[in-house]
């Protein structure tokens, strides 16, 4: 989504700086997830994200069990199980997940895949699968012109939070700022693709596991959306 | 020639005071570099810094362009006319949310070039709207090619130091510690590290001492391969890796300094930037020791929660070196939510940056002064404007260094702790897949800390320096940072504190301190206010941080009948053992003291 050479200028630093909030997850609610080391099954470090490392040596036989039965246990909204030696096999792999011009996002995603789909890899519940979404998401952007502008708007009650304006080529974005001078809500109806939403629906598409999946689902709450994928 | 002072550069009878804004002449039109300029001076800076990006002027192989936006002879032949100064940043790594960290692609792309996990795979990092993967700095080729840009760029920055023209400081490379990477299994396995390694460890040991201390049988020390991970065994043989990645950084530097100063660099400071890390691999303090830099800081970019963060950053610097310098203390943010969002507010920057300065900083660069493509939050504009309230601070700020002559005054710091480097070298040997830790964690979705092994001896030193702040905080008494490989001159200290019972510590125990150490000047009850007295040039000065998001409101005890004048917040209290003293949420005031 992100073209090389991309220009991200003149945004406006308040409004950036609340969009930049929306984006981290540290304040998401979770209950944490319990990460487990082991060399064929032999654990050899456990790891809670909240509580950190702990002091346990669960018994992993079968891996899928011992996944299901962890994450009862410590009541975790998800285990992962990984075999240090298979996940070090694919090092190559993941070198190769972004070179060139792969952008970012989507490197970080590709990465995030190998790692879901590794045989190093068991965990419960079942993996995230957004990469069907992405690819519909970003066939919809290329499908809504050659070259065209979109916003994205948050609102802090009736007070606009922040405002992005972004320019995409061939369903790229390749040019980011903010909207000088006019009512978002004037602007977002005249592009072939806006959302204006409150900052409490912006940041739980923000932090969701998948985020196409959640920005097809947010037109009822939305101010107003238009061009999202359905 | 210029030289280094602890107030800063000495220019034949003058000393500047190190503080420059970091401005991109190449990302901004040229028509605006004058009133760019102008809003850098208006601000109160004599001084700007900028990179000077390889990838930018090498336009295509061995081709380079120095005209339009790049022609960086005309930029600096402005700032000249101005009687303004510039550091000058030349890479070869120049990041600064660049494509390629403004390495030519080409370069990263020669597998020659590329630095190696243990396995063999290339370096991937996340830099700017892509990744890359990065080079070896032990790499001959690219070390090679970092020869030719240094041609090309010296010769067209040599004739601009000062007298002749504005530069007055050069820096060598950008956060050069591997690439972001602190494992210490993580890299370099490139070929010709594994070379530099074996020299190393020829340097250290002779062949019956190699295989005594590794119980091994090696005929020769290009036999010996470097540890991949920490569970190889023996212990020694990982930590002289670790060794041997300190050992790299400098010498890397230094050789890229005599590259520098083989090229006429020669007439002005060569300084480096790590980001804000003070162990193992980086060693600020040896940096600067062995000569590889003349000045080695560190970039600091947070919020207010992170205040105290800052001040152990500073304590460090302070305690390492001959010119504390914040190399790049932060103003604004980058542009890339998906990596690393953070939002930066007014409050933010002038809480980290005043903790900067009251904690033993004397030299910073304030960046990004000047915003640019991919930043935000900057307090000039890309076409020069003044953003307030950021404009504001930075003038006030320069005002009451201006006012309390701030270089010249020195901290009460009658403590050092020193980071027991022994120690520090057996944690980090035990780290483990280096193969596939990353860059940043968002990269797999996996507990950075899963990347350790359970470490009792880690788990002490950390609760150790933890006991060890809490119990300076409990005293109110301010203190310095080292590396047991570098120390300062000891004689400046009452206490030296250190893990596990180093010959030069005189304190193994919070508990011991107090018996020590004189009271402090001035004392509070609130265990939310840091403190710091400073003296210098017949002034005594008072600073204190409001670690809080809460109002403060407490007494300040003393000896005898003082009078504060407020210099950041204008106020004036009076007290005779006791002065009432108020600070609004995360709010630092600094006061000049009359007795």
């Amino acid at each position: 989504m992100i073209a090389p050479g991309i220009q991200i200028v003149d945004v406006e630093p308040d409004g950036f700086g609340v969009l930049c909030s929306l984006a981290s997850r540290y304040d998401k609610p979770t209950n944490g997830e319990l990460h487990v080391l082991h060399d064929k099954g032999r654990v050899l470090r456990v790891v809670h994200t909240l509580r950190g490392p702990l002091p346990i040596r669960p018994v992993l036989d079968d891996l899928a069990k011992a996944a299901v039965s962890l994450r009862r246990e410590h009541g975790v909204d998800r285990v992962v199980l990984v075999d240090r030696d298979l996940l070090v096999a694919q090092s190559h792999a993941f070198a190769a997940v972004g070179p060139g011009d792969v952008d970012q996002p989507t490197a970080l995603r590709r990465s995030n895949e190998l790692f879901w789909s590794s045989p190093a890899v068991v965990t419960d519940p079942a993996p995230p699968s957004g990469a069907a979404s992405w690819e519909r998401l970003e066939q919809h952007l290329r499908s809504l012109g050659e070259d065209y502008q979109g916003l994205l708007a948050g609102y802090d009650g009736d007070r606009c939070a922040f405002t992005l304006l972004a320019r995409f080529v061939a369903g790229r974005i390749v040019h980011l700022t903010s909207l000088a001078d006019r009512d978002p809500l004037d602007v977002a109806t005249e592009l072939p693709l806006s959302l204006v939403a409150s900052l409490e629906v912006l940041r739980a598409i923000a932090t969701a596991d998948d985020l196409p999946a959640a920005l097809t689902a947010c037109a009822p709450q939305a101010l107003i959306s238009r061009g999202l994928p359905q | 020639m210029v030289t280094v002072s602890p107030e800063g550069l000495r220019l034949g009878d003058r000393v500047l005071r190190l503080l420059s804004g970091e401005v991109h002449p190449w990302r901004l039109d040229p028509a605006d570099w004058d009133r760019v300029l102008d809003s850098v001076q208006e601000l109160g800076f004599e001084t700007v810094s900028c990179y000077v990006s390889w990838a930018r002027h090498e336009v295509s192989p061995g081709a380079f362009d120095f005209s339009g936006s790049r022609d960086i002879e005309a930029f600096f032949t402005k700032v000249h006319a101005r009687g303004m100064f510039a550091v000058v940043r030349v890479g070869p790594n120049t990041a600064a949310e660049q494509e390629d960290s403004g390495w030519p692609r080409r370069v990263l792309d020669d597998p020659a070039c590329q630095a190696r996990r243990p396995g063999g795979a290339p370096y991937l990092l996340a830099t700017s709207t892509h990744q890359s993967w990065m080079p070896s700095y032990a790499s001959k080729t690219t070390l090679a090619e970092i020869a030719r840009w240094y041609d090309e760029v010296c010769a067209r920055l040599s004739p601009l130091q000062w007298p002749a023209g504005p530069i007055v400081a050069c820096q060598v490379d950008n956060e050069i510690g591997f690439h972001f990477q602190s494992h210490a299994f993580a890299l370099d396995y490139h070929p010709d590290a594994v070379v530099q390694y074996q020299q190393f460890l020829s340097d250290l040991y002779d062949r019956d001492g190699l295989n005594a201390a590794y119980g091994s049988s090696y005929g020769a020390f290009d036999q010996v391969q470097p540890p991949t991970d920490g569970t190889c065994e023996p212990e020694q043989w990982r930590v002289d890796w670790v060794r041997f990645r300190e050992h790299h950084l400098r010498s890397t530097l230094a050789l890229l300094s005599s590259m520098l100063r083989d090229r006429g660099m020669d007439r002005v400071p060569l300084v480096h930037n790590d980001y804000p890390r003070t162990t193992t691999p980086m060693d600020l303090g040896s940096l600067e020791s062995s000569g590889a830099v003349d000045i080695a800081g560190a970039d600091i970019y947070t919020t207010k929660e992170g205040g105290r963060f800052v001040r152990e950053l500073a304590r460090h610097l302070a305690g390492s070196s001959v010119l504390p310098y914040m190399a790049e203390l932060g103003t604004g943010w980058l542009t890339l939510p998906w990596l690393l969002p953070m939002q930066t507010t007014p409050l933010d920057e002038e809480h980290a940056a005043l903790r900067a300065w009251i904690h033993g900083v004397r030299a910073a660069n304030v960046y990004m002064l000047v915003e640019r493509d991919r930043w935000y939050g900057s307090p000039i504009s890309a076409r020069g404007e003044i953003r307030e309230p950021q404009g504001s601070f930075y003038r006030r700020l320069q005002a009451m260094l201006d006012d309390l002559d701030w270089t010249s005054l020195r901290r009460d710091a009658p403590v050092l702790i020193v980071e027991n480097r022994d120690v520090s070298r057996r944690v980090a040997a035990r780290a483990v897949m280096g193969d596939v830790v990353p860059c940043f964690s968002q990269l797999l979705p996996l507990d950075v800390r899963l990347f350790e092994q359970d470490d009792d001896e880690a788990d002490a030193a950390l609760a150790w320096d933890k006991a060890m702040v809490a119990e300076l905080d409990r005293l109110g008494i301010e203190a310095d940072r080292a590396a047991s490989t570098s120390l300062p001159d000891l004689s400046r200290y009452q206490a030296v504190a250190a893990f596990g019972g180093l010959p030069c510590a005189n304190v193994t125990e919070p508990t011991q301190l107090a018996a020590l150490l004189d009271p402090p000047a001035f004392r509070s009850s609130s265990t939310e206010l840091d403190l710091v007295r400073l003296t210098g040039g017949g002034r005594e000065v008072l600073a204190v941080a409001n670690n809080s998001g809460a109002q403060v409101d407490t007494e300040l005890i003393c000896d005898g009948s003082v009078s504060l004048r407020g210099c950041w917040q204008p106020e004036q209290l009076k007290g005779d053992g006791a002065i009432s003293v108020s600070l609004g949420p995360w709010a630092v005031q600094v006061w000049e003291v009359t007795r």
